[in-house]
């Protein structure tokens, strides 16, 4: 609280008394300031001296606190808690605390000890720290290790691979199916669930029918939450007559694909 | 006690020596069971609050972080163990003028009165402190009690410095209006029996 605000309230308390001949009462905030100690006492003399009813009741709260303040009779419990204490965990005399931190340091000492010798040994004799050829548990346990890890690694790689694939072999088998053809009518999109790497180095049978002639111009993968790896596949297709609905195989090195579409452009 | 004894203190305790924690019992039970005292109203209850909170922080004393108070911890720990207390034990009403009282018309004997006369004087602050609410029944008494300043009674409670002065405002008024019928009520007691 600063100086200036305190005056205030005082000043207003002094002009309050003022008016009313002497019975004025001290704001609220300063008896609150003062006993949240940040009014000093004289100030709030000078405002209880104008107002019996405020003394009156600043004196009543000041007992109050001092009641509140006066200590309880109670009895010395240190001896009941050191033994509910020591009973959970045995205090120590000095001289075995002395011997305790000492312990702890020389266990310290032994193991760096231990540490620093084995690793002097390794460096001056690798095989005199060898106890035996033969693998124990723990060396077949970090092999096993090792193993899964290159695995792991090796199953990444070829993940990898075959997304690189997928990405650059859709071009390629457009290239290698495209051949020359008058003009085609329509491209036709169809999703495969099967990755695009299955459709690698596809070659469609000849996919005349009476109705169509079908080529795959490329295909691609797609992310898709519903099929994790689908492809999506175009062909381009030129009507010829018939039904509207055509069947056609193609050969891809994993298995052949059967594709149906289902609607062909408008003749 | 300086905090740097009382540092001192707490490492040697720490480290299984008794003397120290038993200065450190003798530095803060005082004032731990009239805080207790005071928020329980029974010294049944603050007698076992004290010595639980003590044994627990005795046998933790590892786990003192010396950046804090360590009445601070002391406390925290104390009150928690009274909200759980509080949380199990049922209000336990008695009063000697009910006990004495045999519904035979008679008046109680005139030592009972004078019991619950002097019970009701000693007593005031406690029916004042009563009906406070238990936020600010706390910061009173961490404030008027302990002497705890309002920025650490902020923390501790975790309210904003002027939610504290709030509750100190009001609880004080609160308590000398308490008081006031208290002593009106004792007035009359006395004045009926006499």
């Amino acid at each position: 609280m600063n100086a200036a605000w305190l005056r205030d309230l005082l000043r207003r308390g002094s002009a309050g008394a003022e008016a009313r001949a002497g019975d004025s009462i001290p704001p609220d905030e300063l008896i609150d300031a003062f006993f949240d100690r940040e009014a000093g006492g004289a100030d709030l003399s000078d405002a209880l001296k104008r107002s019996a009813p405020a003394a009156g009741r600043v004196e009543r709260i000041q007992s109050m606190l001092d009641e509140l303040r006066r200590p309880t009779r109670s009895r010395d419990l240190s001896a009941s808690i050191l033994a509910e204490v020591g009973r959970r965990r045995p205090w120590l005399p000095a001289s075995m605390r002395r011997f305790v931190t000492g312990g702890r340091l020389a266990a310290a000492a032994c193991f760096l000890l231990f540490v620093g010798g084995a690793f002097y040994a390794q460096r001056i004799a690798p095989d005199s720290v060898r106890f035996t050829t033969e693998p124990a548990p723990l060396t077949d346990l970090v092999s096993a290790g090792r193993a899964d890890a290159a695995s792991g690694m090796r199953t990444l790689a070829a993940a990898i691979d075959c997304v690189r694939e997928a990405a650059s072999s859709p071009k390629c088998v457009a290239e290698t199916l495209a051949r020359p053809a008058p003009s085609w009518d329509q491209t036709i999109l169809i999703v495969d669930a099967r990755p695009s790497r299955a459709l690698r180095g596809a070659r469609p049978l000849e996919a005349r029918s009476p109705c169509a002639v079908v080529r795959l111009t490329h295909c691609q993968s797609v992310a898709n939450a519903d099929m994790p790896q689908p492809t999506m596949v175009f062909y381009q297709v030129r009507r010829i007559g018939g039904p509207d609905q055509v069947m056609f195989q193609m050969r891809t090195p994993d298995l052949p694909a059967a594709y149906s579409i289902s609607s062909l452009p408008p003749r | 006690m300086t905090r740097a004894a009382e540092q001192k203190l707490i490492e040697r305790a720490a480290r299984g020596d008794r003397a120290a924690g038993e200065a450190l019992i003798k530095a803060h039970q005082a004032s731990l069971y009239n805080y207790i005292f005071r928020l329980s109203g029974r010294a049944d209850v603050a007698e076992d609050i004290v010595q639980d909170a003590f044994v627990r922080v005795l046998m933790h004393l590892d786990r003192f972080d010396p950046r804090y108070r360590f009445s601070t911890w002391l406390f925290t720990i104390a009150k928690r163990l009274f909200v759980n207390a509080s949380q199990k034990q049922k209000p336990r009403y008695d009063s000697d003028v009910v006990g004495a009282w045999r519904g035979d018309g008679m008046a109680p004997s005139a030592p009972t009165i004078d019991a619950e006369v002097r019970d009701n004087a000693r007593d005031a602050i406690q029916v004042a402190l009563g009906g406070l609410s238990d936020e600010q029944r706390e910061i009173i008494l961490l404030f008027h009690q302990q002497d705890w300043p309002i920025a650490l009674i902020a923390g501790h409670m975790g309210m904003p410095e002027g939610t504290v002065k709030s509750h100190l405002h009001r609880g004080r008024q609160r308590m000398r209006r308490v008081l006031e019928a208290c002593e009106n009520n004792r007035a009359t007691v006395a004045e009926v029996w006499t």
